[in-house]
């Protein structure tokens, strides 16, 4: 890895299982590490600019029809059970919050957590969930990693 | 910078900062280009195109099954029900891969009026998206379909 070199790394959570994808970005493009399912990996070299495409695909943002979320408390520190290797507690999360998945993404310091259900997005702050649109979401993930 | 479009009702666009009207090809009816950057200029476009009996519902699906079928990796992010000039509307947020894999972010504002379906659309370099997009915004807002 060069020092230029940028990690990053997301976690898709849900009952179908775990995944944690893995990305390192420098200056000449993108070496994806996608995980196919808990074993097997996809390597895939992308240009510049195509990590937000692959957060987004992989992280399954898409058009939620009549979604009507709203702020509820959520202790953070539930998020590591949310994200964690026990199925079983995270089934019981995600029914007890009517959601389909959780997801976290992680650059260096800087991470976002969040849950995603037929009530749309919500990110995890200040222990609690707080609806945000797509475009909103888009919006900010352009914003910090627009430029990888 | 408002500027006028080329149709016969001369609306007006309020356009990002440094942006340029240029003359549009056949088929659309306005066109306006982010300052050149890289090798895809951002790009604003109004179009009006007749439905005939086609439905806005119709219209829409239609739109959507085209975009996935003819521009790489098209991804619908967010679809958004809306009002425009008293009539049934939408915007749709989608990402998609351009020209040499950039990867590209299209923004599209749509209405139909008596028949004839209006779109606004914003091509912009996902990378730029951030910098554009409330200022994309503003043009929306300031578009007058009719």
């Amino acid at each position: 890895m060069s020092a230029a070199a940028t990690e990053v790394s997301w976690i898709l959570a849900g009952p179908g299982g775990r995944l944690e994808h893995r990305a390192t970005v420098d200056p000449g493009g993108i070496h994806l590490r996608l995980a196919l399912d808990g074993t097997r990996t996809q390597h895939l070299a992308v240009p510049r600019g195509q990590l937000v495409p692959s957060l987004v695909r992989t992280l399954k943002i898409r058009p939620v029809k009549g979604a009507a979320g709203s702020v509820r408390p959520f202790p953070t520190a539930r998020m590591t059970e949310l994200l964690g290797e026990d199925q079983a507690a995270r089934d019981a999360i995600l029914e007890e919050l009517g959601a389909r998945t959780a997801w976290s993404i992680t650059v260096g310091p800087w991470q976002l957590i969040g849950i995603n259900g037929p009530d749309g997005l919500h990110l995890a702050l200040g222990d609690q969930l707080t609806p945000m649109t797509n475009t909103a979401f888009y919006r900010m993930l352009c914003q910090q990693l627009g430029a990888y | 910078m408002t500027v006028p479009d080329r149709s016969e009702q001369q609306t007006s666009l309020s356009l990002p900062d440094g942006w340029e009207s240029v003359e549009p090809p056949e088929g659309v009816r306005f066109l306006a280009l982010a300052p050149a950057d890289g090798t895809f200029r951002s790009n604003i476009t109004v179009t009006a195109q007749t439905n005939g009996d086609i439905g806005f519902r119709d219209w829409q699906v239609g739109s959507e099954m085209a975009f996935s079928q003819m521009m790489p990796g098209y991804t619908p992010i967010d679809l958004e029900r809306l009002t425009i000039a008293g009539q049934e509307a939408g915007r749709r947020l989608a990402m998609y891969d351009g020209p040499g894999g950039a990867a590209l972010t299209m923004e599209q504002w749509f209405v139909a009026i008596d028949g004839v379906g209006h779109t606004l659309t914003a091509t912009v370099v996902t990378s730029d998206y951030a910098t554009w997009a409330a200022q994309i915004d503003a043009t929306a807002a300031s578009w007058s379909p009719a």
